[in-house]
């Protein structure tokens, strides 16, 4: 095929999508979250319709809107992007590319009509050549319109409130991508069956079955890793692990082998996932590529990656000097104001062994933190000069149960905020100091800064089960990652069944007597 | 260029349609056709409906595959992508990509036979005014008339100057203005040295553009020849008097054979050349004015039936 063919065809694949009017239909729609997206300003502590209009602060609303009592500039990006998840991968990812295939469907059947493919088919041009035009053009179709969605907002944001984030451009190619693999299926059913109808419904029931095979396999991988995992903790913790932890009532495995019936169930997922398009994956490799792009590194990473910190609390910093000191004194953040204001300091060692039970029942286990933070509770209570008494609490951090203990001391700056978290993960015991002056900042703004740098998204603890299905296969999902989880393999295979479906209907293609 | 210059041969083509589960079931619609057209010939393809007629055209353009035999387009195979640049082709009942306009179908069917875009849009314009299209040719083609959409696809089949051309039934849809430039166009092209196939049901225009004529049944072909071959002048002559009475029969006895009054004024004869001028001198004498004299020949539409149902029994 000449470049003039090749010209030709690209023309042809233009004007057919342009005289589309599920097309032109789509680009009135995508002008909506785009208009949205200039004329709503998102600043730190409030959010403005229009211009001149009464600002709305985040305070005085509701949460399912944005709403909180911590604003701040990091509050606003986190609404932009909740917004741009939303319109870009909910809507434009699940019903704009159904939409999308409804609308391109039809392109294969049009050309194989009888006196229209004894037209095209005469010339000079091979049908691959005609088939991977067809496939372009609708590559182009929907290319076109998640550029101009993802564009456009990209622009809005950040004309309007400032927020420019250049890995949100991913998510028009992420689109094209989840559409490319679904598209290849249509085109093929349509060189097979010649119907747009049949084209259209079979692609939908594969939309949806990719994504319940692929959610079944999911649950199924995370349901076995959650049982080897309980039979490690049950092994580390052994059965008296404490009153917060649930699963250490001993490791026997429920359910026993599966039988030939589960196992086939098992195999015939297993295979299905496998095969099928990983449409359910294009969220995860945006996320990925987004990160890659626009994210700063890490504050703080172990080096075996068990647990991850990724931006210092709002007004600290990271003390260089103390990077390395995780298994030491302590990695040490500091406020920026100085350290009498605050500092929160992190470090962790090899979880102690200690004596549990008494008399006959006496047993030496590894230390939980729940027990090493009743036991600084217990400690503390023996001290009198405290100003506020010692108060044992606990709290999920990062997907763990950690002991909280907080208490009131004096300092020769006034009166300190102390608090202790004690967390173990694998046969590793944490333990997280924050010290905070009560003369500084009003204490709810110290309260909400602290939560947000406990945030499971900011603080991230590697090797442990996170509680449901989705966010453990995202937490899996890696360029790295073993097959099973890797980017590569996932984008690999989707790529094969594309080539896999343009092949069948090449072979079909090359069949047919017009 | 020359007649001499081979430039279709077809030698022993079959075709089975296969159908059924597995194929089993199948319609033989070629069973071993054998031809050689050559340089600036007008061909006509005529046969009844299922004859096989389509089937060899769509073959040598690679549309049909699966078949036995030979088939040779400018001394290549069919499947060979560069013979169908020097092709033309309008399809019978064809559909033009109803989102673009005439002039864009034009472009794209140039474009795509592997012809530059100025070239093309060159072509196009002289094409698309000689066909009565230039008016209209930027609208879209879904809001053309049949007519209107029968001479586009003549011209888009050439736009890029091929030496051969298939036309089905380029005619049909077409007023019969539209009728007359065809003609007038298939005639110029010839001229010209291209090769034109022409697969038309009106025969009397296949006889009146066509100088060879092929006609299939059955996947078989009946006859090939000339016009002149296929339409023998039959010794039958018409004569037509000013005022012929009853007993016109009674006073030609003995004259010629086959009496056969056709019309008020006007009877058949069969008579050889002495017999035709005992028949005038006959009539003379009798007093009639004679006002015509022609021998008639046999039309082509005449001698398609009669092959055909020659061919049934």
């Amino acid at each position: 095929m000449n470049l003039t063919i090749a010209r030709a065809l690209l023309e042809d694949s233009r004007q057919q999508v342009l005289d589309n009017k599920v097309f032109r239909l789509l680009v009135l729609l995508t002008a909506i979250p785009i208009l949205a997206s200039f004329l709503i300003g998102f600043y730190p502590d409030h959010l403005q319709l229009l211009w001149g209009f009464e600002p709305i602060y985040w305070r005085d609303m509701p949460n399912f809107l944005g709403g909180t009592n911590s604003p701040g500039p990091e509050h606003a990006a986190a609404v932009i992007q909740g917004w741009q998840g939303t319109i870009v991968d909910f809507f434009a990812g699940n019903l704009g590319v159904l939409f999308c295939i409804a609308a391109t469907a039809f392109f294969m059947p049009r050309v194989l009509e009888k006196g229209a493919a004894d037209t095209m088919f005469s010339k000079p041009v091979g049908r691959l050549a005609i088939l991977l035009s067809r496939y372009f053009a609708g590559l182009l179709f929907v290319g076109a319109i998640a550029f101009v969605l993802v564009f456009g907002m990209f622009l809005g944001f950040g004309l309007r409130s400032g927020y420019w984030d250049p890995g949100f451009l991913w998510g028009a190619l992420t689109l094209v991508y989840l559409f490319g693999m679904m598209h290849a299926f249509s085109l093929c059913v349509a060189v097979l069956t010649r119907s747009s109808t049949a084209a259209i419904l079979l692609t939908f029931v594969l939309y949806a079955l990719s994504s319940a095979f692929h959610g079944g396999w999911m649950i199924w991988s995370y349901v076995d890793d959650k049982q080897a995992s309980e039979e490690l903790r049950a092994a580390l913790q052994g059965p008296d692990a404490g009153e917060d932890d649930d699963a250490a009532d001993g490791g026997e495995r429920k359910g026993g082998d599966p039988g030939v019936v589960l196992d086939f169930l098992r195999t015939s997922l297993s295979v299905a996932h496998y095969i099928l398009p990983k449409t359910s994956d294009a969220d995860l490799i945006t996320a990925k590529l987004r990160r890659a792009l626009s994210e700063r590194a890490s504050d703080l990473a172990s080096a075996d990656d068990e647990i991850e910190v990724k931006r210092a609390p709002l007004g600290f910093h990271l003390v260089e000097s103390t990077r390395d000191d995780l298994d030491g004194a302590g990695v040490r953040w500091e406020a920026d104001s100085g350290a009498q204001a605050g500092s929160y300091v992190l470090r962790r060692f090899a979880r102690p062994e200690v004596e549990r039970g008494s008399g006959a029942r006496a047993r030496t286990l590894p230390q939980t933190g729940i027990w090493r933070a009743k036991d600084l509770a217990d400690e503390l209570q023996a001290r009198t000069d405290l100003l506020r008494a010692p108060e044992y609490d606990s709290e999920s951090l990062g997907g763990v149960r950690a002991g909280k203990v907080t208490w009131q001391e004096p300092s020769a700056n006034g009166p300190r905020e102390r608090e202790r978290l004690c967390f173990h993960v694998n046969d590793h015991m944490y333990e997280l100091d924050v010290d905070l002056s009560t003369n500084g900042e009003e204490a709810y703004v110290a309260g909400s800064r602290r939560q947000r740098f406990l945030a499971d998204k900011n603080l991230v603890i590697g090797n442990v089960e996170l509680l449901e299905p989705g966010e453990w296969y995202a937490q899996k999902f890696d360029w790295t990652a073993p097959w099973r989880f890797n980017v590569f393999f996932s984008i690999g295979s989707s790529l094969a069944f594309i080539l896999a479906m343009l092949g069948i209907a090449w072979w079909r293609l090359a069949r047919i007597d017009f | 260029m020359s007649a001499d210059e081979t430039i279709l041969t077809v030698r022993g083509l079959e075709k089975t349609f296969k159908s059924g589960l597995f194929g089993r079931k199948g319609f033989q619609a070629l069973k071993g056709i054998d031809l050689e057209v050559g340089r600036g010939q007008v061909f006509g393809l005529l046969g009844p409906n299922g004859a096989g007629k389509t089937t060899m055209v769509k073959i040598l353009l690679d549309l049909v595959r699966g078949w036995r035999g030979e088939a040779r387009v400018f001394g290549l195979p069919p499947s060979q992508a560069v013979t169908r640049r020097r092709v033309g082709y309008l399809p019978e009942a064809h559909r033009m990509p109803y989102y673009l306009t005439g002039w864009q179908v034009m472009v794209l069917f140039g474009m795509l036979a592997g012809r530059d875009r100025k070239s093309v849009e060159k072509r196009a314009a002289q094409l698309l005014d000689r066909v009565g299209m230039l008016k209209d040719c930027h609208r879209k083609v879904r809001e053309y008339s049949k007519g209107m959409q029968q001479r586009l696809g003549l011209a888009q089949a050439l736009v890029h100057d091929p030496e051969l051309v298939f036309l089905d039934e380029p005619t049909d849809g077409v007023d019969p203005v539209g009728r007359k430039v065809i003609r007038q166009m298939v005639t110029e092209l010839a001229e010209r040295g291209t090769t034109i196939f022409i697969n038309s049901h009106l025969l009397n225009e296949v006889e009146m553009v066509c100088d060879r004529v092929v006609i299939l049944n059955k996947g078989l072909i009946l006859r090939e020849g000339t016009i002149e071959e296929l339409t023998p002048s039959v010794d039958a002559t018409r004569f037509e008097l000013l005022a012929p009475g009853a007993s016109l029969e009674e006073e030609l006895r003995g004259v010629g054979e086959g009496f056969r009054r056709d019309g008020e004024r006007a009877f058949e004869l069969t008579v050889d050349d002495a017999g035709l001028d005992a028949t005038i001198d006959r009539l003379r004498a009798r007093g009639h004015t004679i006002t015509g004299i022609s021998r008639r020949r046999l039309s082509l539409e005449d001698a398609f039936i009669d092959l055909v149902k020659e061919d049934r029994k």
